[in-house]
């Protein structure tokens, strides 16, 4: 096989994985609704939850997508006391 | 109950504690994955379930109730916590037992909260959470002396290790305790705290005559301000003096990785996406990481030596004679990290108009991620000169960015202030000065590590897909054959461009501006990686622009034009992540609208007013 063959299909692979990504990390409950129509259509919940995430586990903490409670329990400021 | 109907049992717990008590990591310690999050109906207060089991093979149900100071609530948080303790909540069954979480660095805080819970007469375990953290600042707690006192178990944990609840997990496996003995109802409990706190807590030193000393200064109305002045600015400049190498250093690197690859690779689209697309957009972000890890070493300094609560002090008077609430002061100095954990941080404050008014004004505080937005312009456009011998022109130029943000969501507090109502009961800001300390190397360290990880992270993910995504859109479709424009201009992006910049043309932003801007709505500091794949691609064919993003764009924009994005990113809600905390946290579409509107309206007002002043001035 060429590269010139080859580079199509590696152009096309590299586009659906950075959808693929962009999706999870810029919209994660849009990718959380696509996941549950794929489990409605049939496919495996551990391949769904795997590529589209899970609703159960999403509460990572991670702060990526502000869908937890973990970044607003960490505040900058230290409210120790004094004494 | 026997042994066998307490395994079959599921033994159904409630975490409960004041605000930034661990209660939140323990849970996830105890429930790792096995969670389940929603809302408690007809409130945006969150819900927060899960599951382990227990060594003997006995389930327990913990439910993550929302922290609280004390069962008085003053919030929609503080009253779902109050109902469950209380087996009121409509939908929820009263726990078996109250888990009850402690920092154990800050127990007179906490303590009360304890006393008021065990007034309930039910079963309750108090985790004494921070145990490590207690034991390295000196504090010694007798938990014997301690638990003897209260009549409930007490255990050391420390959520963020690993093993950190075992104690905790072994002593729920079992009976559980008995209910503990009521407290009069008429017990004054911050005298029991003070007499209980004597009794079992050991603190290494009371307030020295040093920390007073400097209180006197620092906390001083007028002088105070003026070090909390020298203070920024000195952290401002420092972001540009320090950097500038270790940037050098990343540039030259970015660079290099582009010519090899474009050495090696033969020409043709592959090469273009990874020398276009993913060094260029991926590298052109990848440059300020030396300046966020800077401004973050400042600022977690400042946060260990004990320094932003007494900020905190001396801005408050300027905070409500704007109109916001004392409460609003946390939210806004947590959105300089990032805007979501601080509209998040609204939760706390109880007046649904004071909580919208911050949450509106949140976002204006300058976050880490317009922070390399800020740097690629300022190092294109203002040069790098000593003001007075001692300023540099840039820091200073950095540290009126910031400024504005500050400003600029102080007036918008005020106007809204103004236009609303007038006399409302304010809020005042209630809190605990620390004692001053020397910041802990490894603790400043460990924070740095965390953001500059955050920073890679976004970089290796969303800024790489969004960079790849842009080159597809820079690049295809392709240019017909008898094609006289660049050919960019024949892509969906230079479409795009065009379409938007009928709107954005007013306030000086080209195409390719309104092209890095789409990318940015999913985090700002993509808008850098999107105007480096633009660029790249216009000019492809030449590795070296990767590395002068910076010289494209002095060249080709005007000084006006520059002024008017900075001032653009002082104020727009780009950033989609934002958004969709804004309408969880605001329940409501409209509110949400009407955020958007006025922060993009504010933001596209300060852009015109700075293209067109700048335009008139050069």
């Amino acid at each position: 096989m060429s590269y010139a063959s080859l580079e199509p299909v590696i152009l096309a692979l590299v586009l659906v994985f950075s959808l693929w990504l962009a999706l999870r990390k810029a919209a994660p409950k849009l990718s959380l609704l696509i996941g549950a129509a794929t489990r409605k259509a049939g496919l495996p919940e551990a391949v769904a939850s795997r590529l589209f995430g899970s609703p159960a586990a999403c509460n990572s903490g991670c702060g990526s997508c502000g869908g937890c409670e973990k970044p607003a329990e960490s505040t900058p400021v230290n409210f120790h006391p004094r004494s | 109950m026997n042994s066998a109907s307490l395994i079959t049992t599921p033994l159904s717990l409630a975490l409960v504690g004041v605000p930034n008590c661990g209660k939140t990591a323990l849970f996830n310690r105890l429930t790792g994955s096995r969670q389940k999050v929603a809302n408690y109906a007809g409130a945006t207060v969150e819900r927060k379930e899960g599951f382990f089991v227990l060594p003997s093979g006995r389930h327990a149900r913990v439910l993550d109730l929302p922290g609280a100071y004390s069962l008085n609530a003053t919030s929609p948080d503080e009253a779902v916590t109050r109902d469950v303790c209380l087996g009121q909540h409509p939908a929820e069954q009263q726990p078996d037992l109250l888990l009850c979480v402690a920092d154990a660095t800050n127990l007179r805080l906490h303590l009360r909260f304890v006393l008021e819970l065990k007034r309930l007469g039910r079963p309750m375990v108090l985790a004494l959470n921070m145990a490590d953290a207690a034991a390295r600042r000196g504090i010694r707690i007798d938990a014997q002396a301690l638990e003897a006192i209260l009549g409930i178990p007490v255990i050391e944990t420390i959520a963020i290790k690993k093993k950190g609840a075992a104690n905790l997990i072994a002593a729920l496996d079992g009976h559980l305790p008995p209910a503990p003995p009521k407290l009069a109802e008429d017990a004054d409990l911050h005298a029991e705290t003070r007499r209980i706190l004597a009794a079992t807590v050991s603190m290494p030193s009371p307030t020295s005559p040093v920390d007073a000393a400097i209180d006197r200064w620092v906390l001083h109305p007028v002088l105070g301000l003026a070090i909390l002045a020298a203070v920024m600015l000195v952290v401002f400049q420092s972001v540009y003096a320090w950097a500038g190498p270790f940037s050098d250093g990343i540039e030259a690197g970015v660079g290099l990785l582009g010519e090899l690859a474009g050495e090696h690779l033969p020409e043709g689209l592959l090469r273009s996406l990874l020398v276009d697309g993913v060094i260029a957009g991926v590298g052109g972000v990848l440059v300020f990481l030396p300046q966020i890890l800077i401004l973050f070493f400042f600022i977690l300094v400042l946060e260990e030596s004990g320094y932003l609560p007494r900020a905190a002090f001396l801005l408050d008077r300027f905070m409500v004679g704007a109109g916001l609430s004392g409460r609003a002061f946390i939210p806004m100095l947590s959105s300089f990290a990032c805007a979501i954990p601080g509209i998040m941080a609204t939760r706390s404050i109880p007046d649904p108009r004071d909580r919208f008014l911050t949450i509106l004004v949140a976002p204006m505080m300058t976050c880490s991620a317009r922070l390399p937005v800020y740097a690629l312009l300022i190092g294109a456009f203002i040069p790098d000169r000593a003001i007075g011998g001692v300023f540099n022109l840039q820091g200073l130029t950095l540290f009126a960015l910031y400024m504005a943000g500050i400003f600029g969501a102080l007036g918008v507090a005020w106007v809204a202030r103004l236009l609303g109502r007038r006399g409302a009961e304010e809020q005042a800001l209630m809190m605990e000065i620390p004692a001053w300390r020397l910041p802990n190397p490894l603790d400043v360290l460990l924070g740095l590590k965390e953001r500059g990880m955050i920073f890679l992270r976004r970089a290796g993910t969303l800024i790489l897909a969004l960079s790849v995504l842009l080159w597809f859109l820079a690049t295809f479709p392709t240019p017909p054959a008898d094609w006289t424009r660049p050919a960019i201009e024949y892509s969906f992006a230079g479409h795009i461009g065009r379409a938007l910049a009928i709107f954005f043309e007013p306030i000086g932003f080209s195409w390719q501006i309104c092209v890095a801007l789409i990318p940015g709505l999913a985090a700002r500091e993509v808008a850098v990686a999107g105007l480096a794949s633009v660029y790249a691609v216009a000019g492809s064919g030449e590795e070296e622009t990767a590395q002068l993003l910076g010289a494209a764009i002095a060249n080709e924009w005007s000084l006006a034009t520059a002024f008017a994005l900075l001032a653009w990113y002082v104020f727009a809600p780009q950033c989609l992540a934002t958004l969709s905390v804004v309408r969880r946290e605001t329940a409501s579409w409209r509110a949400t609208a009407v955020w958007a509107a006025l922060l993009t309206g504010l933001a596209y007002g300060a852009a015109f007013l700075t293209f067109h002043i700048t335009a008139a001035l050069t």
